[in-house]
């Protein structure tokens, strides 16, 4: 029998990346900022946005989906900050997708928010490639789990608008050799903006001033994110 | 295990570009290096679902391209070995020109046998 080639070329993730759009859209109407937060487990994630709602939760309206494989455990810790958290189950799933995001914000009134954080699954591989309709990716390492993560992570470092290194309230404690993990970021991503904080010793004014300004500037209108 | 959810995917698009009456028997896919795919648990996983959509025994094709660099001080461009990789000019900044490919390339289709009735 005779077969034939049917060639396509297109992204293999494209219908995630067509949901993703009018999610984006969605987004957009509302007018509310929306970041993508993407770690591993124990990076920090959880107590950075326990941190950001209870410092900007008076000056801007902040609304968490929150993705974890199993418990209510996160969505519990935040829901003590604000009524805006949507836990999200993922099962044996390893990252939010688009489709999953658009059923979570629905359950939260989006024109009323400035701010939305999704908290992905904690991972450093699988949630990069899922666009979520996000305005930026945010990538968070922490100082605890070493300072080789970004070079074996690459794609992170280089889709990410902003990465995070936080605990670096440890650094007298574990080996890291700070300056090599600079360069790893410079080498792969020379436009990426590093933030280094102690979120348990409360030390993370530059993402809340980050926060601050890409919130206020992202009401009047923002471009879709121009990275994967 | 996130080549289950690539799988799905796959899948979805490529029910959306198999002509009708036509029997799927091939998938070539180019994925780089940079989306910490394991072409052998993508497959594993396509068998599962392709069987699911009723395409047993279609074959994925995963092509890896490599790495290639262009650094931006001197211009080299070169295919590094490992991702952390600098320019032998010391530079330690290169743009990715290659290994962040994410595609669908093209199906292998042949005409679907219909039972005499």
């Amino acid at each position: 029998m005779m077969s034939h080639k049917v060639p396509i070329v297109e992204n293999v993730l494209k219908l995630n990346d067509e949901l993703a759009l009018q999610n984006r859209e969605i987004f957009q109407r509302a007018g509310v900022f929306v970041v993508d937060l993407i770690g591993s487990p124990g990076a920090g994630k959880t107590s950075l946005l326990e941190l950001t709602l209870r410092e900007l939760g008076k000056v801007l309206k902040i609304g968490v989906i929150v993705g974890d494989p199993a418990t209510c455990r996160d969505g519990d810790r935040l829901a003590a900050h604000s009524l805006n958290i949507v836990q999200v189950n993922t099962g044996t799933g390893c990252h939010l997708d688009a489709n999953q995001v658009r059923h979570a914000m629905d359950k939260l009134n989006l024109p009323d928010l400035d701010l939305l954080i999704i908290e992905n699954v904690g991972n450093l591989i699988c949630p990069v490639s899922f666009n979520l309709g996000q305005d930026c990716k945010v990538g968070m390492f922490s100082v605890s789990e070493g300072d080789d993560k970004a070079a074996k992570h690459p794609n992170l470092v280089v889709s990410a608008d902003l990465l995070l290194l936080n605990k670096m309230d440890l650094l007298p404690y574990v080996p890291f050799d700070l300056p090599r993990f600079r360069q790893d970021i410079q080498h792969l991503n020379r436009d990426a903006q590093l933030l280094e904080l102690s979120v348990l010793s409360n030390q993370a004014k530059p993402w809340l001033d980050w926060l601050i300004s890409h919130s206020r500037h992202d009401k009047q209108h923002s471009p879709m994110s121009q990275k994967r | 295990m996130h080549e289950v959810s690539i799988a799905e995917s796959l899948a979805d698009l490529v029910r959306r570009h198999l002509p009708p009456h036509q029997h799927l028997i091939g998938v070539t896919v180019r994925i780089g290096p940079i989306h910490g795919v394991v072409p052998d648990a993508l497959e594993m996983a396509w068998n599962v679902v392709s069987e699911k959509e009723g395409w047993s025994g279609s074959q994925l094709h995963v092509i890896t391209p490599p790495w290639r660099f262009r650094c931006e001080a001197c211009g080299r461009c070169w295919e590094p070995t490992t991702v952390d990789e600098h320019c032998t000019c010391g530079s330690p900044r290169a743009d990715i020109m290659a290994g962040d490919e994410f595609v669908l390339e093209s199906i292998d289709v042949e005409p679907a046998v219909s039972c005499p009735q």
